[in-house]
């Protein structure tokens, strides 16, 4: 044989003929059991700029638990597996990763099932080098794409305050303290009753971050039983445990290069706790049943309803972790301490249910809005948008009113000065234990529409289901006049 | 397409290697990236092969097709176009069943084979790209 064996290869050199650029960072997976096209394959994309992971099987893309690549180009015909199993296994861990498919010339049928089974391109045999890069370089690219639409996505809104809505003391001087830590690294934990918006803020401290073009990943920690809550912080190796079928990652994986929200971190089991401040002590996370230490590069915001520091008086939580979470402590106001901001979220829900309305709400009454300001709100700014939102789905007009307001909060209403107790209760149907006569109910009904059209007959007259002429009729065997109704009750 | 002719183990209207495809290998890479990838591919579809003969010897219709199938990737992967028309009329003939004809293929496949050792030896003493 005339040529040597030991040779060694020169690093290989971007060539700038090809006009091909791939962003730094860039990882193609390289699924490909024969060594000859392997070797080709990956010379060919490293030479253009590519970092490549190679496989020879489907058990050994299954082995790596690393991160996801930009891009797979993937075999199909890998001995006697199929490479439609790797193309649904990597599609299960990462839906958005483009798949590039290679096949033999005759194996189109097959090439067609992968593009079914969600692959991006594919390739014949033997891999023409250019068409190879241009298709690797298209994935790459959409791959971005798909990434820069989401992370746009969340970051509606150029001003990452912009979803905190209120100008009370209390609200400019959260949005301060805001903007004193947004910049920095610095662990938030943000402080407040359920409802109040801590979610919000930790999206704002993400979105106006260093950190905005990552990810922004949230778990409740509440909602998750304690025996589960290592899994989904951490992740799990295939076989961890029963009905770990496979490898998953974590939250603290899937936040990588951006924000990780801990909300009702008070809730947290002591065993997660433990491994909690050992993945921030360390900055690396080890998934339940794996032995290989990850780096996480992850900004921590954590939010609780509890007071922290007496959590940590009586036991329930570590002392070493409660230094490590709340550095900077933000307190988020009750709503019942900023009423004077309930004006201003009405018109931000209702704009945000604008397209929900189906009689295009525009405002409300000055009445319900004071029932609304004399509501203790219990549940916050969550319960005072499920009000908002229950009230355009049930408001026939397009102005909210004390009768579109829920049976508690109407309650709470001061009756209008002039209106008889029958008349401040707008509900048709009266109380559960109440029959009220057909006449009465009639009346109410009739009163309802006027009022609800602000005196118009013949609005009135098509909500009511009946003719103008027999609203007239009926306004006047009642000895209601349509003028008197609308300033009694509106 | 540059053509090496030579051999009868194969049909006559293919040629042996399509040289093109190596001399593109050697110019968008290197010299010795060419010389080590038909090195690697000498010596790993010698042991294919011997690996393909105990299949055919063996009868195993399945794991014939499989290896005769990787043995045209491999072969298409650097232009050597007789061998993979071979492993692929094997393949063919396995799937068929037809051991009497898998096995003349055989013989020829391996003999195409050292054909094939002959034609890419000429790679390590002359460039394939003039300057």
């Amino acid at each position: 044989m005339p040529f040597t064996l030991d040779v060694t290869l020169q690093s290989p050199t971007q060539d700038p003929s090809l006009g091909i650029a791939p962003t730094v960072g860039d990882v193609v997976a390289l699924v490909e059991d024969d060594v000859t096209t392997r070797l080709l394959t990956r010379t060919w994309l490293e030479a253009a700029g590519y970092k490549v992971k190679e496989y020879d099987s489907e058990r050994a893309v299954r082995e790596d638990t690393g991160p996801a690549p930009t891009a797979a180009c993937i075999d199909l015909g890998l001995g006697e597996q199929s490479g439609l199993d790797v193309i649904r296994y990597l599609h299960e861990r990462d839906p958005e990763l483009p798949t590039i498919v290679v096949t033999a010339e005759r194996e189109v049928e097959t090439a067609v099932a992968a593009m079914r089974a969600g692959a991006y391109d594919y390739l014949t045999k033997p891999v023409d080098r250019d068409r190879l890069l241009h298709s690797v370089r298209r994935a790459c690219e959409r791959r971005r794409l798909v990434d820069r639409v989401k992370n746009l996505q969340s970051e509606l809104g150029t001003n990452p305050l912009s979803g905190i809505v209120g100008s009370s003391s209390a609200m400019v001087e959260l949005s301060r303290q805001v903007e004193r830590v947004i910049e920095s690294d610095v662990a938030v934990c943000l402080l407040g009753e359920s409802g109040t918006g801590k979610e919000l803020v930790a999206r704002a401290l993400h979105r106006g971050g260093p950190r905005r073009s990552g990810p922004f990943v949230a778990i409740n920690c509440a909602a998750i039983p304690a025996s589960l809550q290592e899994s989904e912080l951490f992740g799990h190796e295939r076989g961890a445990f029963t009905g770990a079928t496979q490898n998953r990652l974590g939250c603290f994986e899937r936040a990588r290069g951006g924000t990780l929200l801990l909300d009702e971190v008070g809730e947290m089991s002591p065993a997660t706790q433990a491994v909690l401040l050992r993945t921030l002590q360390e900055r690396t996370v080890r998934r339940v049943g794996g032995s290989q230490e990850i780096p996480v590069d992850v900004r921590i915001v954590c939010a609780t309803h509890r007071d922290l520091r007496s959590e940590v008086d009586a036991g329930r939580f570590r002392e070493d972790l409660y230094f490590r979470l709340v550095v900077y402590p933000i307190r988020l106001p009750p709503l019942r301490e900023r009423c004077e901001d309930i004006p201003m979220l009405v018109v931000h829900f209702l704009e945000k249910l604008r397209t929900r309305s189906p009689h295009g709400v525009r405002g409300l009454s000055a009445e319900a809005l004071d029932a609304l300001a004399r509501h203790s709100w219990p549940g916050n700014v969550r319960e005072l948008e499920n009000v908002i939102h229950r009230c355009v789905l049930a408001c026939r007009g397009d102005e909210i009113g004390l009768a579109d307001l829920p049976p508690d909060l109407r309650a709470t209403a001061a009756p209008a000065p002039d209106a008889t107790p029958r008349e401040a209760s707008e509900d048709l149907l009266g109380d559960d234990d109440e029959v009220v006569p057909l006449r009465e109910l009639e009346q109410r009904a009739i009163r309802k529409a006027l009022r609800l059209t602000r005196g118009s007959v013949g609005r009135a007259a098509k909500l009511l289901g009946i003719g103008r002429a027999t609203l007239y009729r009926r306004l006047a065997e009642l000895d209601l006049a349509p003028d008197t109704v609308g300033r009694i009750v509106a | 397409m540059t053509e090496t002719r030579g051999g009868d183990s194969g049909p006559p209207s293919v040629p042996t290697l399509n040289r093109d495809r190596l001399h593109d290998i050697e110019r968008n890479v290197s010299r010795e990236f060419l010389i080590e990838i038909v090195a690697l591919f000498l010596s790993d579809v010698a042991l294919r092969l011997e690996r393909l003969s105990d299949a055919v010897k063996a009868r195993e219709a399945k794991r014939t097709t499989s290896l005769a199938h990787q043995l045209q990737g491999s072969a298409a992967s650097l232009g050597v176009l007789r061998l993979r028309v071979v492993a692929q009329r094997l393949e063919e003939l396995a799937e068929q069943d037809d051991w009497g004809a898998s096995d003349e293929t055989l013989a020829r496949l391996i003999h195409e084979f050292q054909h094939v050792r002959q034609a890419l030896a000429t790679i390590g003493s002359e460039p394939l790209v003039h300057e």
